[in-house]
């Protein structure tokens, strides 16, 4: 049976290119134009996954992430964020999202992702073997709300490869999530020691450093409330 | 740096929404190409089709901050197409040079530029030159 | 030696001044008309009105018997592309450039040519160490910035004035290069005497800039 995709984005072109790119693995494709009609869609259908744009006219991506987890949708949701965009990771992992996507987006990328999170929900706690494992088992634990667990396993998966940022990453958002403004900074940049162009991190530590203690990922633009704590 | 071996996508780097460029992202897109085009000045999007499936990116690509967002690391493609010669040439070399692009391409309107780029494994594309070359065809 | 000299404006007109004085043949290649006038009135030197990365331009200019080529025009790729036409092309053998974008330094080195300056690194360095321009009245960044070079006229108020170079407790990374004295340009000593009205020639390592003013001219910011 193939797997049900819903793509969400108001631009054409975005969506465009994501449908013939995922149409071409056998990927059953649906759209959504807006926030209002991803809502409609989401809660009355089963996907195996959703690409959720952030920006879009009237209800953004954050609001339909926000709308559908409260009615109790726990669908997988992959985050594309736009060009020069600050990222806004630690509201989404709150939110059950912890997969970017940022534009533009090569076919391997999109790809990439698709097949790992699709895959995720097999792995078995006892059966995590590789650096892959042990991180999207972890992926797993954020997404079920079980951080300390999800920590153990990043350390593990560095235990496995010392070289990847990506585990140094998200032990920042978790901290990040927890307040410890200090110890998420040490892990970003433990994560660019590693691998200098590695843009969530890039992306992490600048929002950081622009809000100071704020936790609110604020968009270039947007007109958050800025909480910060001097 | 190891670059993978895409086969069957290209993903292409175009630098320049004018006339050239716009008509040559409306022909790439149509033959299934991933394309993501930069430009200055967001109205010169306007030239590209309704059905143009690729992304757009409104910025200076001589920065390269901007050529990094746009990921240029994985590109298998960069073509440099704006009206401004040294633009292109700066472009193509930095995509060749720093970036080890397999297939870099820049326009050259002014022909006796060219010399300096034919050892850097960068192809030049003159439009005058090309121009000149049909019509005399129609002519001879 | 002789020097093509293209785009810039006040630095156009100081850098023909230098040069001609030491005796170097200067080619001036400008898009300025009336700064081509203006120059060539006062400086017997080649002067030509045109746009430098036009290899025909360079041509008339006489690019293939130069040594050094310098590059001053306002866009960045515009720089990098007549240098690397006068190195590769025509076989200059040094080229200059400046650049506004500080990343282009590496880049441009990158890129085949030889010296390359930044500007705006040189500038926000200074803003940085929070320096005033009007205490220096030559500022010359020698290797890309490493190393400063500072001309500076000893005032009355100035607290080394009337000192001697060895009472003087200049940090390690910078030294007294050379006082010139009405025209006399000598090598200090321990014993030399700082009198006002001597301009000093100090070297110094950037970081320290700002800590040799404080020590010469006693303000502080």
């Amino acid at each position: 049976m193939n797997k049900k995709i819903l793509i969400i984005d108001d631009e054409k072109n975005i969506r465009l290119t994501l449908k013939s790119c995922l149409d071409e693995e056998g990927f059953e494709i649906d759209i959504a134009i807006n926030g209002e009609e991803a809502l409609k869609k989401i809660l009355s259908n089963n996907y195996d996954l959703v690409l959720l744009d952030l920006k879009m006219p009237g209800i953004d991506g954050m609001e339909v992430l926000k709308e559908i987890r409260k009615k109790g949708n726990e669908v997988n949701v992959i985050i594309m964020t736009a060009y020069g965009t600050v990222e806004k990771a630690v509201e989404a992992m709150k939110l059950g999202a912890i997969d970017f996507l940022s534009k533009p987006f090569t076919p391997e990328e999109i790809r990439k992702i698709v097949k790992s999170v699709l895959i995720r929900p097999s792995l078995k706690e006892g059966k995590l073997k590789s650096f892959e494992d042990f991180i999207e088992y972890a992926k797993i634990c954020i997404l079920k709300k079980d951080y300390e667990k999800a920590i153990t396993n990043l350390i593990k998966s560095i235990a496995e490869n010392m070289d990847s940022a990506e585990p140094h990453n998200l032990l920042g958002v978790l901290a990040e999530s927890k307040n410890d403004i200090l110890l998420a900074i040490k892990h970003y940049k433990a994560a660019l020691d590693l691998e200098p162009t590695y843009k969530p991190a890039q992306k992490n530590l600048e929002r950081i450093s622009q809000l100071r203690y704020s936790k609110n990922g604020i968009d270039l633009g947007a007109k958050e409330n800025d909480k910060e704590d001097k | 740096m190891i670059r993978k071996i895409n086969r069957k996508d290209d993903y292409i780097i175009i630098i320049g929404c004018g006339r050239l460029g716009s008509h040559l992202a409306n022909l790439l897109s149509a033959s299934k190409k991933s394309i993501v085009i930069i430009d200055k000045n967001e109205e010169s999007f306007k030239r590209l089709n309704p059905n143009f499936s690729g992304f757009t990116i409104e910025a200076d690509a001589i920065e390269e901050e901007v050529l990094e967002e746009a990921k240029i690391d994985q590109a298998d493609v960069v073509v440099s197409v704006t009206n401004d010669d040294n633009t292109n040439i700066m472009i193509a070399q930095i995509a060749k040079k720093i970036y080890n692009i397999p297939k870099v391409i820049a326009r050259l309107v002014e022909p006796n530029k060219q010399k300096i780029y034919d050892k850097l494994g960068i192809v030049t594309i003159c439009p005058t030159i090309l121009s000149a070359e049909e019509i005399s065809k129609t002519i001879i | 030696m002789n020097i093509i000299i293209i785009g810039g404006r006040e630095k156009t007109n100081f850098l023909v001044k230098s040069f001609i004085s030491k005796g170097y043949n200067v080619t001036v290649i400008n898009e300025d008309y009336e700064l081509c006038k203006k120059l060539s009135r006062k400086y017997k030197a080649n002067f030509i009105y045109g746009d430098g990365t036009k290899p025909y331009v360079l041509e008339d200019a006489g690019i293939a018997y130069s040594n050094i080529l310098i590059a001053l025009i306002p866009k960045d790729q515009d720089n990098l592309v007549v240098c690397q036409l006068a190195k590769k092309v025509y076989g200059v053998d040094k080229t200059f450039a400046t650049v506004n974008d500080p990343k282009n330094v590496e880049l441009f080195k990158k890129f085949g040519i030889d010296t390359v300056i930044s500007t705006t690194s040189i500038i926000s360095s200074l803003i940085e160490q929070r320096i005033f321009i009007d205490d220096i009245s030559n500022l010359v960044p020698i290797e890309e910035g490493k190393v400063a070079l500072m001309e500076l006229e000893i005032h009355p108020d100035y607290p080394i004035a009337g000192k001697k170079l060895k009472d003087i407790n200049l940090p390690d990374q910078s030294i007294i290069g050379c006082i010139i004295r009405k025209d006399d340009a000598v090598i200090p000593k321990g014993d030399s005497e700082m009198l006002v009205g001597d301009k000093l020639i100090v070297f110094s390592l950037p970081d320290v800039q700002s800590e040799v003013l404080k020590i010469i001219t006693g303000k502080i910011e």
